[in-house]
């Protein structure tokens, strides 16, 4: 019974800093509601060798949700876009890294592989929602802003990975108790 | 003028979280089923209002800087009647039509969903446990903001996490600011007529 109450409680933890990065992201004004430098992932990026597949999309959700109970957007089409563009990185990046592996790719890599993961479904959603064919206009900036914050997203999970001992005292206590 | 804190006091007084999303959900059932543009214009107008007496932000700036992206971008395919010509460039009915459509729906889902969305609303099973834990932490990461030092990101964040995962928190209800009998009996009351003015506009406007 200890494995998974500790497990919630670091979910619980990462989900707070999820929702604290948002708060942060959420004073930063941007020219179209959706558009995120995606701070709010990093909990999510490092989440991904600390849980199994269900805690790790349990948090992907409880970030959606807290941040949408944040900004009060639960009822609108930015909380579509947060759902799908959200799902889809972290979907993407959890199923990178379980299949390359920690050696064969970074959290750079997987940082960058995310942001473009979630770019290309929000530009579909803003094409079906919002622009119509026009999307094809706000593509470029939009993959391009993509590839830069999930590079600088993921040089810092790799370093905080490298260097935090937060994250070592917790992966060792979730592989000892996954070897008990 | 009413503060702002007095309104924020008046709103947890009189409209529970509970209420609110509810009464939200009802309206937004009539912003979707119809697709006239006046009643949407008027949903944001109302809700804008609604979020203002609730005593949260709304930035008129950023809402119109959002419209005009939303007009601008779709303008950019042309279609259907020349309206009038910038330079070249032919602004047509068609697509200023929609891109207005466009814009207006996303703003009265946006003030909708804040005027009906409060951040002390409790969510069922397991997962609404998790995600109040997740909010009570939050709470403590807010109040300790100042740790946070902004030139040692990773070292601030590696020990504000070490801090919160050795404190236990304890699993108690959610801290409500809540009004007497009688004032929620009054919220609950002004909610209802809310969402039958809504849903009379809706039934009586065409569609």
């Amino acid at each position: 019974m200890d494995q998974p109450i500790k497990r919630q409680s670091t979910l619980a933890l990462l989900g707070a800093l999820c929702l604290f990065l948002s708060t942060i992201e959420y004073l930063i004004p941007k020219p179209l509601p959706f558009i995120r430098i995606g701070l709010a992932n990093i909990p999510i990026m490092l989440a991904i060798d600390l849980f199994p597949f269900a805690s790790f999309f349990l948090l992907v959700i409880i970030k959606i949700v807290g941040q949408a109970i944040i900004t009060g957007s639960l009822f609108s089409y930015v909380f579509l876009f947060s759902f799908g563009g959200t799902v889809a990185s972290a979907l993407g990046m959890y199923l990178l890294r379980k299949l390359i592996g920690k050696e064969g790719i970074s959290f750079v890599g997987i940082g960058i592989a995310g942001a473009l993961l979630s770019n290309a479904v929000q530009i579909l959603l803003a094409w079906l929602l919002i622009f119509g064919p026009s999307a094809q206009f706000i593509a470029p900036p939009l993959l391009l802003l993509g590839l830069i914050t999930g590079l600088l997203l993921g040089i810092f999970c790799q370093h905080f990975s490298e260097q935090s001992r937060w994250y070592k005292q917790t992966i060792e206590e979730h592989q000892n108790d996954e070897s008990r | 003028m009413m503060s702002r804190d007095r309104r924020i006091d008046l709103s947890y007084r009189f409209f529970t979280s509970k209420d609110l999303f509810i009464s939200g959900l009802l309206c937004i059932l009539a912003l979707f089923l119809s697709p006239n543009l006046y009643f949407r214009a008027f949903l944001f107008v109302y809700f804008y209002f609604f979020t203002w007496i609730q005593g949260k932000r709304n930035s008129l700036v950023i809402t119109l800087f959002i419209t005009v992206s939303i007009v601008f971008f779709n303008l950019l395919i042309p279609y259907g009647k020349v309206l009038f010509r910038v330079g070249t460039f032919p602004v047509t009915q068609g697509a200023l039509f929609t891109g207005l459509e466009k814009a207006i729906t996303l703003e009265a889902l946006i003030m909708l969903s804040r005027a009906s969305i409060r951040s002390d609303l409790q969510l069922p099973w397991i997962f609404g446990s998790l995600i109040a834990e997740s909010f009570r932490i939050f709470e403590e990461l807010l109040a300790n903001k100042k740790q946070f030092d902004w030139k040692k990101p990773i070292e601030s964040i590696d020990t504000i996490l070490l801090k919160l995962s050795e404190k236990k928190f304890l699993i108690e209800d959610q801290k409500t600011i809540g009004g007497t009998k009688r004032e929620r009996a009054a919220g609950s009351l002004l909610l209802i007529l809310q969402t039958a003015l809504i849903w009379t506009i809706f039934f009586t406007i065409k569609h």
